[in-house]
């Protein structure tokens, strides 16, 4: 048996169905196999495009997903895509193309130290020794991805080793890692937060990925104390039709601090404190505060009391020992959104386009790249467990092709982008139309980069009037180029019934709708 | 065809008089209720009565030839309407009378409120310079919750008015506007407890009748967002004194805003006007010539 063979067998026996990519010489010696074993390949006309839709997939499946690279140049093109799914903490497994090791000695065409350049992006580098090593570095590139923290894994394949004759076989394994918890912490904590007056959640991204929502559900409720969202989640940190929940948290420190002072216990649960802009407080300084996590990474990063362990199964045991609590609710975040927007309807501001886009849209997944509008899109269009995506990273050209990959793994998906990060990533428009994906893509177009000139703004700076600034394209004409049908709204009159068109039917469809060009005020 | 006009005197009275000097018909107008317009009532087949002149059934029952009564008001409480009814009277009201007038009252009290104008004025006028005072204590208005308690036509008209103030509206009615509705008004529909719990201020616009007379009890006070604004421009009855007193006392409102009273004018002693955090002003929700029907 070929090298490459056994790699897709083992690989096919690990439940992978698809390779993600965008061929290159020093990987066609292995995509040659896959035929043999009904695994697809998945096309994208950019290679960082094609590890966003394999993440995609991997967002709904929670197992790795792979993703085939052109040796160094698809690796250059695609490092900020890796670094994406390793803070989002998604398993992926990156196979790098290599030049044939045979004259690698004279630095060939298309030879780079592959290795060198992925591992500050991935949360390690595995290359075979020998040829019998290319089945068994997927496995440890596998093992190690579901290892929490989840994370992409890489692996150099140089072309010579995967066309090579191997004698090994190998099956698949049952491997799994159970995190624990200590009793005694349990207890230690459950009592701290029995003798805080006004205790506080703050829940993050890991409930999402470890799906531990009901988990926390249920120690908040007996708790009956506000909960928070981590700044800047990535994905759903708690259901936000839940009367508990009281919004996002915001990336700056000061505010951070601000918005918990009231309470005199937080239990950060499964989250990662994202900070930006930088303001002179130290965050969460003095408070009474304990952090559990699956990320160990996480845990040693902090200076607070932090307990790195199974989140869900702490937080079923910390239910089991704190007091119930009663306390009249004085708040309801939404009956808030229906005034606000109103109120944005005369000058098609986002909050009434995105209230009319919550009105129909009926369980897509939500990719949020909106970036100055993501405040006001988290807050219409709501967390739900495996419904709310974005770049941990503050990527701009991921949430397009990722929402095509979440399409192709199952369920339909809505991509709720700006006019600037549509541009990073519209060539995706031809796979979503090649696999006809179900995925909706609505561009909200401010006519530029309102983010940067909302930063400027907040500094005195004069550049926001600078035309480099407001880059102006029109995403339709793009997508009908691409195969995708295509409108505009650019009025009241034209919103309702272009979003019907929308959000009706299946996708792939794209419209882009001119919003309210006024600068928001976000730093 | 005898026609009265019971109306108060303001400056419109003498255009008024013309004006009904030019009708086909005997049409008097009286600016008083005394022995003299109730003897001159007696013959009166046509009314035009307001709230200003409460008409008890005593005096009614005098009229012996009246047919029809339009009341230049929305609400008509000041009269036994059941009474007339039993008669075969007619009694009609002009819905849509002040319904501009008190939502824009409604609003200048709760701005009054929320800046402490009255406070503000009084210290300035004293020789007091308040000005750090009233910078901690003085509030927006942009971001309360605002509550509707009856979402008819002046309910409909204060909604449409906070749309620009950035605030989050809720409302109660018995019955709940379309969807259509409350997207034009931005008014998301709750419980009655709810709009108690949930809001920061809660202005009331349902008519007086037997299932709103003291709706805004005890109970329901006890159920409220400690600090809450009450506004009452509607009908005095509505809001249980007692519960209103102990509610202004106790801190669970922070102030209340009374455009209305049971004996109006109210009494000297009468404990509502002296009650602490309490903005009495005389009768002057619906009482201009723009909103006179």
């Amino acid at each position: 048996m070929k090298a490459s063979e056994a790699f897709f067998n083992i690989a096919k026996s690990h439940g992978v169905t698809r390779v993600y990519g965008n061929p290159g010489t020093t990987e066609l010696p292995l995509l040659d196999a896959l035929k043999k074993f009904d695994i697809e390949y998945m096309l994208a006309l950019q290679d960082g495009l094609c590890v966003a839709m394999a993440e995609g997939e991997s967002l709904y499946t929670r197992k790795p997903s792979i993703v085939s690279l052109h040796t160094v140049l698809g690796l250059g093109n695609s490092i900020s895509y890796i670094y994406t799914s390793l803070k989002n903490r998604t398993p992926l497994i990156v196979s790098i193309g290599q030049q044939d090791t045979r004259h690698s000695f004279h630095n060939p065409f298309l030879y780079a130290k592959n290795d060198e350049i992925a591992k500050s992006v991935v949360k390690q580098v595995f290359t075979p020794f020998t040829q019998e090593d290319v089945p068994r570095v997927f496995v440890k590139a596998y093992r190690l991805c579901v290892t929490p923290p989840f994370g992409p894994v890489a692996i150099v394949l140089p072309m010579d080793y995967v066309d090579s004759d191997i004698k090994l076989e190998h099956k698949k394994e049952n491997y799994s890692v159970k995190l624990g918890v200590d009793e005694e912490v349990v207890k230690s904590v459950a009592e701290r937060l029995d003798q805080a007056k006004n205790p506080a959640i703050v829940a993050g991204y890991e409930l999402d990925i470890f799906n531990e929502h009901e988990a926390l559900r249920k120690l908040a409720e007996k708790l009956c104390c506000d909960v928070y969202a981590e700044p800047l989640t990535s994905r759903c940190a708690f259901p936000s039709d839940h009367p508990l929940f009281c919004g996002d948290l915001l990336p700056a420190s000061a505010l951070l601090n601000m918005t918990l002072a009231p309470y005199d216990f937080v239990l950060l649960v499964g989250c990662s404190l994202l900070l930006y802009p930088y303001t002179v407080l130290e965050p969460l300084y003095k408070k009474s505060v304990v952090e559990i996590t699956y990320d160990a990474e996480e845990g040693f990063s902090r200076t607070w009391e932090t307990h790195v362990c199974d989140v869900g199964w702490f937080l079923s045991e910390l239910t089991l020992h704190v007091k119930k609590r009663e306390r009249e609710r004085t708040q309801n975040l939404k009956y808030s959104l229906l005034s606000k927007a109103t109120s944005a309807k005369f000058r098609m501001g986002a909050e009434h386009v995105l209230y009319q886009i919550s009105k129909r849209n009926a369980g897509r997944a939500v990719f949020d790249e909106a970036v100055s509008l993501s405040p006001i899109l988290r807050s219409f269009l709501g967390y739900f467990p495996k419904r709310y995506f974005s770049a941990r990273s503050g990527q701009l050209g991921w949430a397009l092709p990722a929402s095509i990959g979440f399409s192709l793994a199952a369920l339909p998906s809505l991509a709720v982008i700006g006019d600037g990060s549509f541009n990073y990533a519209s060539q995706a428009l031809w796979s979503a139309s090649k696999y006809q994906t179900d995925t909706v893509f609505i561009v909200l177009d401010n006519k530029g980069y309102a983010i940067l000139k909302s930063y400027a703004r907040s500094r005195n700076m004069e550049v926001t009037e600078e035309e480099w600034l407001s880059p102006e394209t029109k995403a339709e004409s793009v997508a009908n180029a691409y195969g995708v049908d295509s409108r505009v709204a650019s009025d009241l009159d034209s919103l309702e019934s272009a979003l019907d068109w929308a959000l009706s039917g299946k996708g792939p469809k794209l419209l882009r709708i001119e919003v309210d060009t006024t600068i928001p005020q976000l730093f | 065809m005898k026609i009265a006009a019971l109306l108060p005197a303001g400056e419109y009275t003498k255009e008024l008089e013309l004006i009904l000097q030019s009708f086909p018909h005997e049409v008097k107008l009286f600016t008083k209720l005394d022995e003299q317009t109730v003897e001159h009532l007696k013959e009166v087949e046509v009314l035009v009565s307001t709230p200003f002149f409460p008409l008890t059934r005593v005096i009614l029952e005098k009229m012996a030839k009246l047919r029809f009564v339009q009341c230049a008001s929305t609400g008509y409480d000041h009269l036994d309407v059941e009474y007339l009814k039993q008669r075969g009277v007619i009694v009609s009201n002009v819905p849509d009378a002040n319904k501009e007038s008190v939502a824009e009252h409604v609003i200048m009290v709760t701005l009054c409120i929320l800046r402490r104008l009255e406070y503000a004025l009084q210290s300035t006028r004293n020789g007091v310079w308040v000005l750090g005072e009233l910078a901690s204590s003085a509030h927006e208005l942009m971001g309360k919750s605002f509550g509707i308690l009856g979402m008819g036509r002046i309910g409909r008209q204060l909604a449409k008015r906070l749309v620009p103030f950035e605030v989050t509206t809720l409302y109660y009615d018995l019955i709940r506007l379309n969807q259509k509705e409350e997207e034009e008004l931005g008014a998301s529909y709750v419980t009655l407890e709810e709009l108690f719990r949930l809001s920061d201020i809660v202005s009331i616009h349902v008519p007086l009748n037997h299932s709103t007379h003291s709706m805004v009890n005890a109970k329901l006070l006890s159920q409220a967002k400690r600090g809450l604004i009450l506004i009452n421009a509607a009908r005095a009855e509505i809001v249980e004194k007692s519960a209103l007193l102990e509610a202004l006392e106790n801190g669970t409102l922070s102030a209340a805003a009374l455009d209305v009273y049971e004996n109006e004018p109210p009494n000297k002693d009468d404990p509502i006007l002296t009650a602490p955090k309490n903005s009495c002003d005389a009768s002057l929700r619906g009482s201009h010539l723009g909103s006179a029907a």
